[in-house]
């Protein structure tokens, strides 16, 4: 009778052990690939901002060609241009290219509201279709960041929730991660205006 | 069927409508502004009520034939959708976010997508075109760029020989997009149309019904609600149908083919 009664405890304290380490093992394995797909979604929406990037630093390229006489009139302008196109050429880190893509964004309204303020400088004909492609770029930039900082959210909020909170260390995964800041006023998309 | 076979059923039905219908009512839209959804037409949706009847039979028609023209080729088939919104002042535009539109109508098979946004003020009398916003889909940015809709909408929309006309400058408009779709995506020789031909049917065409979002339960059947609430309503007719003797039941005509889309595109 009391062999029976610590047979059945046993087997209770297996059963409970049994039913724990599931639990664990679910939740951890759960957790594991939660955590790898929203860090891919980072990885996906990075590799976005990154591509808008280079293709607005191409596309700026084009846009100074079609103004004549920028340097002569505006060489303060044209400064601030060169610095930011060698900072984005430089850029290594995410940090630089945060730090690049402000300059990039400060010296296209720079130049912008010069050209359209300096009736000395003159705007080729390729101008108009330049800054269309430059406004729309500014545009996919905006919505490529703001994906990237949703997916950081999405990560970081995640992270921090139990019972990820317990996995998310012990598989290596960082606590948190870091949002693409911008500078004030680079999240502006500028504004065509066609005569 | 036994009586209390028929009270468990009915309790079980009751709860699942409940159910479904506290969770449909719950499907907001997290952003500011609250987009509607497409109407059943899909490929325009004439909500400002700007368009002639014969502009929106054409869209329409040449959408749907887009569609059924490239669904089969590798690269999926385009959509082409035109939608008009009435706002309330030109400061609402700022809060109107073309790609959140994009993405939740799901235009284009393989992101091969174009959403033509027009903005209009006023009333049922006199409506103002104050913004036009082209959103191109990921893979369509290949084919578009955001120079060309740019310029199109410059020299199409605004082109002086319609004398003002929304529904000719916006025929030409799309007429010259979809031309760009056929031969750059899909590479047609060419895609021709005639703008007279366009002008007369305006004049011909007959009165269509107002264009509105689409219906909830027209919603649940298409592809923007999630499965299961389909699969919940699906089996709430199947059981209303089943005992009532069956009939035949609405299908959405046209939806969009799961595309999205990365904010290129253009904004005037």
């Amino acid at each position: 009778m009391k062999n029976k009664a610590l047979l059945i405890t046993l087997i209770s304290i297996i059963a409970v052990i049994v039913i724990l380490g599931l639990f664990f093992g679910i939740s951890a394995g759960v957790a594991y690939n939660g955590t790898i797909t929203l860090r891919e979604d980072i990885d996906a929406s990075e590799a976005e901002i990154k591509i808008r990037l280079q293709e607005r630093h191409d596309k700026m390229g084009q846009l100074i060609s079609a103004v004549e006489g920028l340097q002569e009139h505006a060489e303060t302008i044209y400064a601030q241009i060169t610095a930011a196109r060698a900072a984005y050429a430089a850029a290594v880190t995410n940090e630089d290219l945060i730090e690049a893509d402000a300059l990039e964004a400060a010296a296209l309204d720079a130049l912008i509201v010069t050209v359209e303020s300096n009736p000395q400088i003159t705007a080729t004909s390729a101008y108009n279709t330049y800054m269309y492609e430059v406004s729309g770029m500014e545009n996919a930039l905006f919505v490529a960041r703001r994906d990237f900082n949703e997916a950081v959210l999405s990560y970081n909020t995640t992270a921090k929730k139990f019972p990820r909170v317990l996995f998310i260390g012990m598989f290596g995964f960082e606590r948190e991660l870091e949002y693409w800041k911008t500078a004030d006023g680079s999240e502006e998309i500028p504004m065509i205006n066609v005569d | 069927m036994s009586t209390d076979m028929r009270k468990t059923l009915t309790i079980v039905l009751f709860l699942v409508i409940v159910f479904t219908i506290a969770s449909l009512s719950s499907c907001k839209n997290e952003d500011n502004y609250d987009y509607p959804r497409p109407s059943a037409d899909f490929y325009v949706n004439d909500f400002a009520g700007a368009l002639l009847p014969g502009s929106r039979q054409s869209f329409f028609n040449e959408g749907v034939r887009l569609y059924e023209d490239t669904k089969d080729t590798d690269l999926g088939g385009a959509q082409f959708v035109v939608t008009t919104m009435l706002i309330e002042n030109q400061g609402e535009i700022a809060s109107i976010d073309k790609t959140e539109l994009y993405r939740q109508w799901q235009i284009g098979e393989n992101d091969m997508g174009l959403l033509l946004l027009l903005l209009f003020t006023g009333n049922e009398e006199e409506l103002t075109l104050v913004s036009t916003q082209i959103e191109i889909g990921y893979r369509m940015e290949a084919y578009i760029t955001a120079a060309e809709a740019g310029n199109l909408i410059d020299d199409c929309l605004y082109n002086p020989e319609w004398e003002g006309s929304i529904d000719m400058g916006l025929g030409e408009l799309y007429y010259e997009l979809i031309s760009t779709i056929y031969t750059q995506a899909y590479g047609y020789e060419s895609f021709n149309y005639d703008m007279e031909v366009y002008r007369d049917f305006l004049i011909t065409a007959e009165d269509s019904e107002a264009q509105s979002p689409m219906s909830l339960i027209a919603y649940v059947f298409s592809s923007y609600s999630p499965i299961w609430t389909k699969i919940i309503v699906a089996l709430i007719i199947f059981l209303i149908t089943g005992v009532l003797g069956g009939g035949g039941f609405m299908a959405i005509r046209h939806k969009g083919g799961g595309g999205s889309s990365g904010g290129y595109g253009v904004k005037r």
